[in-house]
């Protein structure tokens, strides 16, 4: 018998991209606020899996910009201009490539409106979180900020002073 | 894993381990050597040292309670579930529930604790790839002829599984199965008439 539903959630901005690199077969992701820790909720065709994070455990947020977005618009951009080179050179059939470049430019013009693309993930004592439904540079930026709220409403903020003082000593830029 | 203190964050462009500037900033930060655009949250819990287990107070005078598990530890609270008295070794806190190892065990197999709740079936889906994918697939008309009856039972005996998830969701799937499997169904009963129906008449 499942749980009853206790507690209300908010769903924080982001989705899986629909496009990554070798991760084709990863589950769907969404993240959810609850009232004392994070929910990320993984989705198969068949089966969600829920992973809680909770705001007393969470150490770190690392987000990150990617070129996904570059690659994929490069991806996207070769059959578009191929298919605007056959219509424009008047062949014969080049009415067959208006079909072929509807749903490329389509997607091309989506991905170049939803920003720039950004991995990130949450580190707790334990382990590594991948957030893959942060995949996008704006939106992930609320969701973070969104988070970091939460996360300090339960810990407390960091000291900038503190943080530099036990900071590990980093290598030196291009050793 | 490394010591909180000891522990690094690389820039996944150039791999270089990212400096303490970089974090906790109010905008975008760079990464000094690739100019890498990326935001950083360090929090209070990354430089905490790991909390330290509890033990339970050995028991040194007579009329104290002790623990149901351990007769010689001292009970500092009642399982919130069965009643039996808890030394802090055997005391489980979960969702502000003080609990013993046995509820808890009996807890987790039933999902009677949200916090143990990690998986759900999605049978709403299941039922809509059902009713969806055979009839749009050329082998897979043949098949739709159990599948569809399959989704309608899936669709009507699982209809309040929405309910159980953590993120309740609508039942709008399983009424496209229902709609798609009941179309799939009066079509097969169509062709099956019209074949065999001339035959007795």
């Amino acid at each position: 018998m499942a749980a009853p539903t206790t507690s209300t959630y908010r769903r924080l901005p982001g989705r899986t991209a629909w496009f990554r690199f070798g991760a084709s077969n990863a589950p769907s992701s969404s993240l959810w606020l609850g009232p004392d820790h994070l929910l990320k909720i993984e989705r198969s065709a068949s089966r969600e899996t829920y992973k809680r994070f909770f705001y007393r455990d969470i150490q770190s947020i690392l987000l990150q910009a990617t070129d996904r977005r570059r690659i994929l618009t490069a991806l996207l951009a070769c059959p578009v201009v191929i298919a605007l080179a056959l219509l424009l050179g008047q062949i014969a059939i080049g009415w067959v490539f208006s079909l072929l470049l509807v749903p490329f430019a389509t997607l091309l013009l989506v991905n170049l409106a939803l920003g720039a693309t950004s991995d990130a993930v949450l580190v707790t004592a334990v382990g590594t979180e991948r957030l893959s439904s942060l995949s996008r540079l704006a939106k992930a930026q609320a969701a973070v900020k969104t988070i970091t709220d939460e996360v300090e409403s339960a810990q407390g903020s960091l000291d900038f002073a503190q943080l530099v003082s036990r900071w590990p000593t980093p290598n030196p830029p291009g050793a | 894993m490394a010591a909180p203190s000891q522990r690094q964050f690389a820039c996944r462009k150039c791999g270089l381990a990212l400096p303490s500037d970089v974090f906790n900033t109010p905008e975008l930060a760079a990464c000094p050597r690739c100019q890498n655009s990326l935001l950083g949250r360090l929090f209070p819990a990354f430089f905490a040292a790991p909390r330290e287990g509890r033990t339970g107070e050995v028991i040194g005078v007579d009329d104290l309670s002790s623990c149901f598990f351990h007769p010689d530890r001292r009970a500092i609270v009642p399982c919130g579930e069965c009643g039996r008295f808890l030394c802090a070794l055997c005391d489980l806190e979960i969702e502000g529930r003080h609990l013993c190892p046995t509820c808890l065990e009996a807890g987790r197999k039933k999902e009677s604790l949200a916090v143990f709740h990690t998986t759900h079936t999605r049978w709403d889906n299941i039922a809509f790839l059902l009713a969806v994918l055979p009839p749009v697939t050329v082998l897979g008309w043949y098949f739709s002829v159990f599948t569809a009856p399959a989704s309608i039972f899936i669709s009507i005996w699982k209809w309040r599984s929405t309910g159980d998830a953590i993120v309740p969701y609508s039942k709008g799937r399983f009424v496209v199965a229902l709609l798609v499997s009941t179309l799939t169904l009066a079509a097969w009963a169509a062709i099956l008439f019209t074949v065999f129906g001339r035959r007795f008449r």
